[in-house]
């Protein structure tokens, strides 16, 4: 019990950008709209480019319940009608948040989420998403 | 007792790639040094039985590009592979191949496993256009209806989506629009493609291809307007020495004959005429509950005419999807009666040759006679998302078919009928 009310009470989730990004900050719905595949951009109408973890990441069913209220499966089924017809592909998936951070670093146009806050000064936090 | 018949071939290739592709872990492929992947390489599959309880020697199938089979157990109804590529060097560039491996018919030329094969360009986030091999995306399931992982149903209801062309080899260009907590997706597509009954030779070329659809998705709701023209180039080969029979039955000198004759041509004779399909869709996903609603009314030539629409409901309790909808085809009023040619025709032709005419008209009233697709159906099914990639699914569809409506089925006949199709499947996605 004490494990899973500890779990539920931090299940904040940290879109992050690089810091040079111009954009100040994200509505969730834009960020929905960037992981979702409804926009290529930021609303400034930069590309974007999107980074995920890995499906079967300990965090990514937590992270995509806070952020679409959808299971995983749902979230499946949603991307194979967009990336099967063409539409859209999936943001890539990095290995782990270690290699989320070194890609954002090196991305101005980057985009990805952490279960913690970035301490790294090169970042910024853009949303912070709470369960 | 069932008999049992297995496309043996497309299973066991099917499960050796599958095994493949889950021991060897995930295909996502090459990646560039930190600005996303160049190429992607990703799939789908279903492994499905269907057994069929329907007279004898009917064949159901999922739409009427399958090759013909005569009903009972099979495994190549629903089963199929998916593989698609995707190599995408800059966020403005991209080309994308699918190919899908299944049962096809001997009328299939090799091309039709190339699914999708087209170029993107998109010049701003919200604007693409892509040339090549696209689809005909006039309808909601129209993309991905090869992708049971997809949707929740085993298959897009065979009523709508039986009878309806594939591919696009053209252009189509997309643009999205946000406004407030609207989602719009306009899309036009120009091409050609093409259409027909492969349990013979039916193939048929549609071109030109022109089309609009306009979606808008908030709050879970979508709801999408389609309207496309399909000019029809050509009439299917088995049709020609009927359509030839009929061309020269048009100059005999009995006027009422000639009348007669015309109305057979321009009820099984394709060539420069065309349809127009309009569509509208509703599909409501919110918290546990799916609603989808769908409705075609095509016009134009006689030939492409019909009405069709589902309706289906499903209700998520954990992992679990229960599922029920109704869906239903109709098409103009049939029969017609193959008129007496022997009579007037025998002064004039002789007995042989007045006789030659009745079969030129016996057999244009049947080939009339057996275009129609007249049925309705309710389904009963479950989805079970067992994994995040993975899904069983179970349903029961119990298929009422009118007089001169068998159509969509394999080996029909003119008599009306009931028939009852299970699936067990299971689809999937890597």
């Amino acid at each position: 019990m004490l494990i899973l009310f500890g779990r539920m009470a931090y299940a904040d989730f940290y879109i992050v950008v690089h810091g040079s990004n111009p954009q100040e900050s994200m509505t969730k719905k834009e960020v929905v709209n960037l992981f979702m595949g409804r926009s290529r951009g930021f609303p400034n109408g930069d590309f974007a480019l999107v980074f995920d973890l890995p499906r079967d990441d300990p965090n990514s069913a937590d992270f995509y319940k806070a952020l679409t209220g959808w299971s995983m499966s749902q979230v499946n089924s949603y991307w194979s009608r967009l990336m099967f017809s063409g539409q859209s592909m999936p943001p890539q998936p990095l290995p782990n948040e270690k290699a989320m951070i070194e890609i954002l670093k090196r991305n101005p146009s980057g985009i990805g989420w952490l279960s913690k806050a970035p301490e790294d000064n090169s970042l910024r936090t853009i949303l912070v998403l709470k369960d | 007792m069932f008999r049992i018949k297995f496309c043996t071939g497309l299973v066991l290739h099917t499960l050796c790639l599958v095994a493949l592709i889950f021991q060897g872990g995930t295909l996502f492929a090459q990646t560039l040094d930190g600005s996303g992947s160049a190429l992607r390489i990703s799939g789908f599959g279903t492994l499905g039985l269907t057994s069929t309880d329907a007279p004898d020697g009917w064949g159901f199938r999922r739409d009427i590009s399958q090759p013909s089979n005569d009903g009972g157990l099979r495994g190549d109804i629903d089963s199929r592979l998916g593989l698609q590529f995707n190599y995408a060097p800059t966020a403005q560039f991209e080309l994308v191949g699918q190919f899908v491996l299944k049962r096809r018919s001997s009328y299939t030329p090799a091309s039709d496993a190339i699914e999708w094969a087209f170029a993107a360009y998109r010049p701003l986030p919200d604007l693409t256009m892509r040339v090549g091999r696209v689809n005909i995306d006039a309808f909601l399931a129209a993309d991905y209806r090869n992708v049971g992982f997809a949707y929740s149903f085993v298959r897009p209801p065979v009523e709508f989506y039986g009878s309806l062309p594939h591919y696009l080899d053209g252009i189509d260009i997309n643009k999205d629009m946000q406004f407030d907590d609207s989602f719009w997706r306009f899309k036009a597509y120009a091409g050609r493609s093409h259409s027909g009954d492969l349990a013979f030779d039916g193939r048929t070329t549609i071109k030109p291809v022109y089309g609009l659809t306009v979606s808008r998705e908030s709050n879970g709701l979508t709801v999408r307007l389609g309207l496309a023209y399909a000019g029809l180039a050509s009439n299917p080969t088995i049709l020609t020495p009927l359509l030839e029979g009929l061309d020269s039955m048009a100059s005999v000198p009995i006027p009422e004959v000639v009348s007669q004759v015309e109305n057979f041509q321009s009820r099984l004779d394709n060539t420069d005429s065309h349809g127009i399909y309009h569509s509208f869709a509703m599909n409501y996903d919110l918290l546990d509950w799916l609603w989808t609603f769908e409705v075609t009314k095509v016009t134009g030539h006689p030939t492409t005419r019909f009405t069709a629409g589902y309706a289906g409901i499903g209700k998520r309790i954990g992992s679990v999807t229960l599922l029920a909808g109704y869906s239903r085809i109709s098409t103009p009023k049939l029969p017609v009666s193959a008129p007496d040619w022997v009579t007037p025709l025998t002064p004039i032709l002789g007995e042989a040759g007045a006789f030659q005419a009745q079969a030129i008209a016996s057999a244009s009233a049947l080939a009339v006679n057996n275009s129609g697709a007249n049925q309705h159906s309710i389904s009963l099914g479950a989805r079970w998302d067992f994994r995040h990639n993975m899904a069983l699914k179970v349903q029961w569809d119990q298929v009422s078919v009118d007089e001169y409506g068998a159509r969509l089925w394999a080996n029909g006949t003119l008599e009306p009928t009931n028939a009852d199709v299970y699936s067990v499947l299971v689809d999937f996605v890597f």
